[in-house]
């Protein structure tokens, strides 16, 4: 008996397990459920049915493609079977998930599987056989086919679910992104080198940890510069009495000591969280050496005269607000110094206080009274060590300046080639970047950096040597504004017929002789106050040029260096540079790549070209 | 294997001999460097890392609008012309004609990719990034950039015009792109299955971030070799259609 193929059979499968699926998966519990899987059931039940009658009625090429279905079938239901098995439906009550949980768990691995080696090939079968459907024969060839390229594709699925979950469950990573222990930097190594005591560094930590690792890689590199420095690994919980007695309650803890003095520094056990401070690590090592190697000394900051004070300053109806300088606070944590401030109240009228290592006048507004200048003039001469940032727009310092061979021009800087973009403004102008710098030891750290670290002045004024300079003083320039930097007298930021260029001087140092024996002055005069302040630009050599700065007028210039640090830092980048690269990203590299195609098309065109009849060599 | 080379050399040597291959080259170079200059570098100073981040991530759409445009022309071409059935009558495989044809787009694309690299290293000048950083992005680009070019093949493979094979791989590429949006409002295990299908946002983002798993690795080979299958399957079926 001949039976014509009808795809209604597989619709009715197809919408029956749809059904149960949408009955699963959709409508959760309840009536809905309880329908649409119970409806599903029946239709797939009743395609089974309907699928075998068709078997029994065909013959022929008819009847194997009726069993090739049938098998297809059957497969999905195993494969549905497997899910009720597997699943909270069971109609005997017991879940397999909790009497045999691997058994549910491969249960509910496997029957997709065999609902995708079900449906895949029942759909192509269909479309092949439907492509054949006026034809007068059955091509089982074409069927064949259809059927292995279905098995193969559902296969393929398979394998790429099941790869893929193993490669999830057995996954292996590497982080590939910036991550390196900072390595003793030239500061800590000349800080080592510089010992006059025995410190001893002890690393409480467990044994096979990745961050005692790193940690003792670099004490390891550190303790080659000097036989005074001794490195210890200990355990914590193995030597109790000991951490106890440097006040050590659990592992973590890298402990500086000399004598009976203990600096501890806590870095945690996990790599991951250790990240950071390991980055950073050089700079944490030389705070802690040198609060136990050095004298803690003292920095006042003069006050009461609109400086730039340590927290910021909101603005007001009167003033604009002014950041604050608790980085330069910070770094000279570093340095063991301590900052305090000085102001009338605390005798500034009088005398500078005699613990006074450095007096800073930072970014003033308003001149100081004649007897606070003379006190900082006595003070001078008697050896001291001053800082002056000044400002275009505050006072002239004349009556102290002027002792020193110096004098403040009260005109502002600016640069129209080589400037800071932040504001994106024409007032960026005035943020100046140089690394004219000289070799003098008040910037020896940036004169060995280069031109890998520009400083930043944000709004400076220069600072002018007065000829002939008074008896015992010495000058030196150590830093330089960039040769076209003018002075921008009617302040709008463009170079005007009369507003020279020049390499204007920035910073200067100055040794004045002291009087009657006294041990030289030391001062450091600036022509900018934003230089150091917490709103300047990150990522530049501005924290050098503060730190060689300090230990310069604390006579400690031989410790000056860098120090390491592997953190990752914000990327500025000036007009110049944004110029540089967004031509060569947007227009030079493309034009490359058009000139690359015309000279190769080009090429191959003229190879192709016909030659001139009659021409050619003989 | 030498014939699916032979046709992957004959496929390349036509996009680089004509000067239409060198101008998708120089385009999607443009739309790379005015999104690295506007979004990446542009606005406030970011850190090293995050302006590579956000490089690799606008390189990424530029790769999947690329890979589209690529591929939609391997197999639709040879239809709309008409010389598909020659191919068939060759003595070469379907297998080999599609795998020859992928590896030929794929090389392209990896030349237009590794052609950006210029951009990371012009951050490396002034800020801190480590090779690997960017070793792994360019992994993670090429990754992406050869599934959602085997998806397109299957789309080509499919399709009788380049027009309907671009649309047709826009719309699989479309759909596995948003297949963590599917994950979102399902529930387990179907979210699990749905947010390890999705083609960038479980997967490429490690990537993005310089770090390497091998399920992401695994996951973009299984998802190009699924897709050259099933276009593999498709050619098949001409002869049983």
């Amino acid at each position: 008996m001949s039976l014509r193929p009808s795809p209604w059979v597989s619709v009715l499968y197809v919408v029956g397990l749809v059904s149960v699926f949408l009955g699963e998966r959709v409508a959760g519990a309840g009536t809905e459920r309880l329908v649409l899987s119970g409806l599903g059931l029946a239709l797939v039940l009743l395609a089974v049915a309907w699928r075998v009658s068709r078997t029994v009625r065909a013959s022929g090429d008819g009847r194997r493609l009726e069993r090739w279905l049938l098998g297809l079938f059957l497969l999905g239901g195993l494969g549905l079977a497997l899910y009720v098995l597997s699943s909270d439906v069971a109609p005997w009550g017991v879940s397999l998930k909790k009497q045999a949980p691997r058994l549910a768990v491969v249960l509910a691995a496997l029957f997709p599987a065999l609902l995708a080696a079900t449906l895949l090939p029942l759909v192509l079968v269909e479309l092949a056989v439907a492509a054949m459907a006026r034809g007068p024969v059955l091509e089982m060839g074409r069927v064949r086919a259809a059927l292995h390229s279905g098995l193969g594709l559902a296969f393929a699925l398979v394998f790429a679910f099941s790869t893929m979950y193993v490669a999830t469950q057995a996954d292996v990573s590497w982080d590939l992104a910036y991550f390196r222990t900072a390595r003793p930097g030239e500061a800590t190594r000349k800080l080592a080198r510089g010992l006059n005591a025995p410190v001893e560094v002890t690393l409480f930590f467990p044994p096979a940890n990745d961050v005692r690792q790193a940690l003792e890689q670099y004490f390891r590199e550190l303790s080659r510069e000097s036989g005074l420095l001794k490195v210890e690994v200990l355990d914590q919980a193995v030597e109790p009495a000991r951490a106890k007695a440097m006040g050590v309650g659990e592992n973590g803890s890298v402990v500086f000591s000399r004598g009976q003095r203990h600096e501890r520094l806590k870095v945690p056990l996990e790599l991951e969280r250790a990240r950071g401070q390991l980055q950073r690590l050089d700079e944490d090592v030389y705070r802690r050496l040198r609060v136990v190697a050095r004298p803690r000394r003292v920095l006042y900051l003069t006050v009461g005269h609109g400086e730039r004070g340590l927290m910021p300053q909101s603005a007001t109806a009167l003033e604009k607000a002014r950041p604050g300088l608790s980085q330069l606070e910070e770094w000279l944590r570093v340095l063991n110094v301590e900052v305090r401030t000085l102001g009338v109240a605390e005798g500034l009228e009088t005398e500078v206080p005699r613990d006074a290592a450095v007096v800073a006048v930072m970014g003033p507004e308003r001149d100081f009274t004649p007897e606070e200048l003379a006190a900082l003039r006595r003070y001078v001469e008697h050896g001291g060590r001053l800082w002056l940032a000044l400002e275009p727009d505050g006072p002239g310092f004349e009556p102290l300046l002027e002792p020193l061979g110096l004098k403040l021009l009260r005109t502002p800087l600016a640069n129209d080639q080589r400037y800071l973009r932040i504001s994106h403004q024409q007032n960026d102008r005035g943020n100046l970047v140089t690394a004219s710098v000289s070799s003098h030891a008040s910037v020896g750290t940036l004169a060995s950096l280069g031109s890998e670290a520009s400083i930043v002045f944000p709004g400076a004024a220069a600072l002018e040597s007065v000829e002939p300079l008074p008896k015992g003083v010495k000058h030196a320039v150590s830093v330089r504004a960039s040769a076209e930097t003018f002075q921008d007298a009617n302040h709008d930021f463009i170079p005007n017929e009369g507003e020279s260029r020049r390499a204007w001087p920035l910073v200067v140092a100055v040794e004045k002789a002291g009087v009657s024996g006294a041990s030289p002055a030391r001062v450091v005069a600036m022509g900018d106050s934003d230089v150091m302040t917490d709103g300047g630009p990150r990522g530049y050599g501005n924290p050098y040029l503060l730190m060689d700065t300090v230990l310069w007028l604390l006579g400690e210039e031989a410790l000056a260096g860098e120090v390491s640090n592997e953190e990752d830092v914000p990327l500025q980048h000036t007009r110049q540079k944004d110029v540089v690269w967004f031509y060569s990203a947007v227009f030079l590299a493309p034009a490359m790549v058009l000139g690359a195609g015309f000279l190769v098309t080009r090429r191959r065109g003229r190879r192709r070209a016909p030659r001139a009849p009659g021409g050619g060599a003989s | 294997m030498m014939r699916t080379l032979l046709i992957a050399r004959r496929e390349l040597a036509a996009y680089l001999r004509t000067f239409q291959g060198y101008i998708i080259i120089a385009v999607v170079l443009a739309v790379d460097g005015l999104l690295f200059n506007a979004y990446a570098l542009g606005g406030v100073s970011k850190r090293s890392s995050e302006v590579l981040s956000l490089f690799f991530f606008f390189s990424s759409g530029t790769t999947l609008v690329a890979s589209v445009f690529i591929s939609m022309r391997l197999l639709a071409e040879e239809r709309q012309a008409g010389t598909l059935p020659l191919l068939y009558s060759s003595p070469v495989k379907d297998h080999e004609i599609v795998l020859g044809k992928f590896l030929s787009a794929l090389a392209f694309l990896s030349l237009m990719t590794l052609a950006t690299v210029f951009m990371p290293l012009l951050v490396m000048v002034h800020g801190k990034l480590s090779v690997g950083h960017i070793a792994a992005g360019y992994l993670g680009l090429l990754l992406l950039g050869s599934a959602s070019l085997a998806i397109g093949t299957f789309g080509s493979a499919l399709a009788r015009n380049q027009v309907l094979a671009a649309v047709l791989s826009g719309c699989m590429l479309v759909a596995l792109l948003t297949c963590w949006l599917l994950a979102r409002i399902t529930e387990q295990p179907l979210s699990d299955v749905f947010g390890a299908l999705a083609l960038w946002n479980q997967h490429f983002q490690p990537f993005q971030a310089g770090v390497v798993h091998v399920r992401d690795v695994v996951y973009y080979l299984l998802v190009t070799y699924v897709a050259l299958f099933a276009a593999t399957r498709v050619l098949e079926a001409r002869r049983w259609r």
